[in-house]
């Protein structure tokens, strides 16, 4: 007989996913594809991928999928009242799912200036499998690309692709 | 005799759903409707139609409310939080643009030993006029 006097100790069961090098054709409905992966920080896990999907086996466990992009365009210091709207993408199902992030170029008071949208940068979509892709739902204005050219400095954002596996 | 060797791993749980607040236009202290079909729910949490009950756990919430501000980022805007059985919580959320200094989705830690606690998102201030875009808005919880 075995007796446990108090809660056993616990640690979270999670694995972390994080790609980078953004590139997509830029247009609506366009795939956007995360070229490189980090795994410096060693709590990654072995997923397959192909271009820009992400195929999530369906053996138990839970996946939250968050990214975001950079609104990049060569007309600075030109402000543009422009945006670019993300979301993932189900491959098998054809279907936007999950929740829509808006980007904005320019400054934090661009954001809701055309499209009158205000919202938060990230899409987010959370499955126990299947085969996604982030996608370019939406642009307009300036965009030339969907993330920061190597070389442009250390002050400029990037942009990431987090697959969170529970 | 068994032995336990170093911690046991405890697995997260999930629920995201979007709002389903719809076109209207938003005024102070209202709460958020939510999407009863959640986008994925491995919790054991109940959805309403504008709050989600919690039971024994440890939990990671956030919130965020994407508006339509009909291109006018200086007048019209919210403000929003958390509310744990109608309490506010200590990290709200904006929309504003102008001299922005809050963040965009609100967040709170629980925990909860017996019983269960009711989760709401409670607009706190509004400018001008605008409306919950429902395709950027969710409420996001981690349990373990």
């Amino acid at each position: 007989m075995t007796f446990i006097k108090s809660g056993l100790p616990q640690k979270l069961d999670c694995s972390l996913n994080v790609y980078y090098d953004a590139s997509a054709t830029i247009a609506n409905d366009e795939p956007i594809t995360y070229a490189s992966e980090d795994t410096s920080f060693n709590k990654s896990f072995t997923l397959s991928r192909s271009g820009s999907q992400f195929t999530l086996p369906t053996n138990g466990s839970t996946y939250f999928l968050e990214a975001s992009i950079v609104y990049w365009h060569t007309s600075y210091p030109v402000i543009n009242y422009n945006y670019a709207v993300t979301c993932w993408y189900d491959i098998t199902a054809s279907a936007y799912v999950g929740i829509q992030s808006n980007i904005c170029s320019g400054f934090n008071i661009s954001e809701g200036r055309s499209g009158d949208i205000v919202a938060d940068e990230t899409a987010k979509f959370a499955t126990l499998g299947g085969t996604y892709e982030l996608r370019l739902k939406t642009t307009s204005g300036l965009l030339t690309a969907v993330d920061t050219p190597s070389g442009s400095g250390l002050s400029y954002v990037n942009a990431r692709a987090l697959i969170w596996r529970f | 005799m068994t032995y336990v060797n170093g911690a046991i791993p405890s697995p997260v749980k999930v629920l995201l759903l979007k709002t389903n607040n719809g076109t209207g236009s938003l005024s102070l202290n209202d709460i958020i409707a939510l999407n009863t079909t959640p986008i994925l729910n491995t919790t054991s949490a109940t959805i309403n139609s504008d709050n989600i009950v919690l039971g024994p756990g440890n939990y990671m919430i956030d919130a965020g409310l994407g508006i339509n501000n009909s291109a006018n980022p200086i007048s019209n805007y919210i403000g929003f939080n958390l509310t744990v059985d109608g309490v506010a919580q200590n990290s709200p959320a904006s929309t504003i643009q102008d001299n922005k200094v809050g963040v965009d989705s609100s967040v709170c830690a629980l925990s909860i030993e017996t019983g269960t606690k009711t989760i709401k998102v409670k607009i706190t201030t509004v400018g001008g006029t605008c409306h919950v875009e429902d395709d950027y808005s969710w409420v996001k919880i981690l349990k373990v």
